[in-house]
């Protein structure tokens, strides 16, 4: 039997229902009254006949953009909202670990906010105090264990959030995007033991945008796009469907503010992220990092340029490099296959998921051979750190004027 | 509801933590702490005891008009307290509504236990009070935990009506300060039941919390019985309400992520 359907599950959201006072329904009313016209226009299908069945033991992975539908799917499965019709059914118990910290008080100790994380989901005191030695120890917290965690950094929050959960006795684990955040060697340990939780035979539903998790945990993955299962498959085939879907729509978008996306004489096939010591990876440190890019030409290419934009998740460019001005780039022309790579001793940017674009073009006149968006590629670190935010971090050099001259005088 | 009650009961844990977070979070941020919960309700007792002692010389029978203010007042202090912060229970936790799920509830609930702890300082301020001024302690006294029962059955149905229809409605943020304040000057707080107008006082009781507070009054400083009548309406009215409003609120709470 299966641990958790979705038998035929759509959910309807009234739109502004965050906004709804006493006025505007009665606007709203007015309104409806006056034209008799359908309720549906200020609705949104956030799930549309949504089916699927999780066995137990599975490792699923949930992808989607934004406004996929994904938090509502989470919704649904733990049992915080229900659906508008169909039926949703949850064989086990369930914990959930979802937004850092949910219930987390600020100023409360970390102690204390173990408890509090620990009866919300569920668990009797008695429980929470078996429980609290091996969270602690597994979040590696045991010397801020009493400090109020508003002074926690988010990793430090992220570790203290997968403990908790990690130690409770369910059979379903929800994981809703969490492990984005926290360094890499704690994001292996949580990865580590959510195996181990698999082997044990639990079921676990990991939620993320990040593709790299998915493909690196799960077995199999569900895609979501505009509240419908877009595709539903072994983790590397649907992740495969999505990063193209993602490049369809991303070109798509940027189609009218900037030039074509190629000649069709060139294609460009791969993207390599190497590393310092030249090894492929899809993590990297800031240093000597090499964007190689493998293209496939069908006729010779005059006087080609290449550039490379580095753009974040949302798609600001961090960071645009161009062959125009450099020497070694001089050249007529390329044919055949190749590729051109460009290294970056020190790419100071913060700790996040980036992806290359990548433009061939003509150096001279406004032809662009090819354009490619590559996979995501992650700069090391704690995503999320609100020390390192903005797009790069460099070293900076302080001083400050004699601080208590200006009072005495 | 039976299975709302023992769902409920298994949460007991939460509720016990959750109140517990609650509290330690109200007064570990504040430089004076605990102390908050007696300089409080003593800084109103003040003012008020200064305006319609002083000033208005409000009559009350011969009990000293702040011991006479305080029985009442610290009822009152409660009662407006519990009902502000509990109507914002729900949606101040709205993050935490939306991630997981457990017997929603617990908010307002929690919310009304918080302000118990106040309550009990105060109640503890008040046989301070009694224990220095002449008036004996009678035995009427022992009705006293039957009349704050009548009481927190009225303000659990409040606060568990206030707390799902704000979220359906948040003009209501508006209207719960407003009409506690009317509702107050409605209420025999700082003049005595005596004073209200015969013809009025029919429509005047229709108030349950005019006769809580007049009870324990009756009880507390004058060795009266409360009268029973008026007594049994607030009664009847509080249990009704809090049935009524625990089923409305059971039934939206299915609803009230949509609302977000």
């Amino acid at each position: 039997m299966a641990i958790i359907q979705f038998d035929d599950v759509s959910k309807r959201y009234r739109l502004g229902g965050a906004h709804q006072s006493l006025l505007s329904n009665t606007r709203k009313l007015a309104k409806r009254l006056m034209r008799a016209g359908s309720p549906e226009d200020d609705t949104l299908w956030a799930l549309r006949n949504v089916n699927f069945a999780i066995e137990p033991g599975e490792m699923v992975g949930i992808i989607g953009r934004n406004g996929a539908g994904k938090s509502t799917m989470l919704k649904l499965l733990s049992q915080v909202a229900y659906p508008t019709t169909g039926k949703v059914e949850c064989n086990g118990r369930l914990s959930a670990m979802i937004e850092l910290g949910a219930g987390f008080h600020p100023d409360l100790s970390g102690r204390d906010n173990i408890f509090l994380s620990g009866a919300i989901q569920g668990l009797r005191r008695r429980e929470i105090e078996r429980l609290v030695d091996p969270i602690i120890e597994f979040a590696e917290l045991r010397k801020f264990i009493e400090t109020p965690v508003k002074y926690y950094s988010s990793g430090m929050y992220a570790r203290l959030g997968f403990a908790i959960v990690q130690q409770i006795d369910s059979e379903i684990l929800l994981i809703d995007e969490v492990l984005s955040v926290g360094d890499a060697a704690f994001r292996r340990k949580c990865l580590d033991r959510m195996r181990e939780m698999h082997d044990q035979g639990r079921t676990i539903i990991l939620v993320s945008h990040d593709t790299w998790s998915i493909t690196s945990f799960c077995t199999r993955a569900i895609m979501m796009d505009k509240g419908r299962i877009e595709a539903d498959g072994t983790a590397s085939d649907v992740v495969a469907h999505y990063r193209q879907f993602e490049r369809d729509e991303w070109l798509e978008h940027h189609h009218d503010d900037e030039r074509p996306s190629g000649t069709g004489d060139v294609r460009i096939e791969d993207f390599e992220f190497l590393d310092e010591t030249g090894a492929q990876a899809a993590e990297l440190t800031q240093k000597d990092i090499t964007i190689r890019v493998h293209y496939l030409t069908n006729k010779v290419i005059d006087n080609p340029v290449f550039i490379l934009r580095i753009r974040r998740m949302d798609g600001l460019v961090c960071c645009n490099v161009n062959s125009t001005r450099v020497p070694e780039m001089a050249i007529d022309a390329i044919a055949g296959r190749g590729f051109v790579e460009a290294k970056f001793p020190f790419l100071p940017l913060v700790p996040d998921n980036y992806t290359v674009e990548a433009v061939i073009q003509h150096r001279d006149l406004p032809l662009v051979y090819a354009r490619e968006i590559s996979d995501n590629f992650r700069i090391k670190g704690i995503i999320g750190n609100s020390e390192l935010n903005g797009v790069f971090n460099t070293r900076s050099i302080w001083a400050v004027s004699e601080p208590t001259k200006a009072m005495s005088e | 509801m039976t299975t709302y009650i023992r769902e409920l009961y298994d949460a007991r844990d939460l509720l016990s933590i959750w109140v517990q977070r609650e509290i330690k979070a109200r007064y570990t941020t504040s430089t004076l702490g605990f102390a908050w919960a007696v300089l409080q309700p003593l800084a109103v007792l003040a003012i008020f005891s200064f305006v319609f002692s002083v000033l208005l010389s409000v009559p009350t029978r011969g009990v000293p008009y702040p011991l006479w203010l305080f029985c009442g007042l610290s009822s009152w202090l409660f009662f407006n307290s519990s009902i502000t912060s509990s109507t914002n229970a729900l949606i101040g936790n709205m993050n935490l509504v939306k991630k997981v799920y457990f017997p929603r509830e617990i908010f307002p609930i929690g919310a009304l236990m918080v302000n118990v702890v106040d309550f009990m300082i105060a109640t503890a301020i008040f046989v301070i009070m009694l224990i220095i001024d002449p008036t004996p302690f009678y035995p009427t006294l022992l009705l006293y935990p039957l009349i704050l029962a009548i009481q927190l059955c009225f303000m659990m149905g409040l606060s568990l009506f206030l707390s799902s229809f704000i979220v359906f409605f948040r003009d209501v943020r508006f209207i719960v300060p407003l009409v506690l304040q009317m509702w107050m000057y409605l209420t025999p707080v700082f003049y005595p039941l005596e004073q209200v107008p015969p013809n009025l006082l029919p429509f005047y009781m229709l108030n349950p919390m005019a006769a809580i507070l007049d009870s324990y009054r009756r009880v507390a400083l004058f060795g009266q019985l409360p009268d029973w009548g008026q007594l049994a309406y607030a009664a009847v009215v509080s249990v009704l309400l809090l049935v009524a409003a625990y089923l409305y609120f059971k039934r939206s709470e299915r609803e009230l992520v949509d609302q977000f």
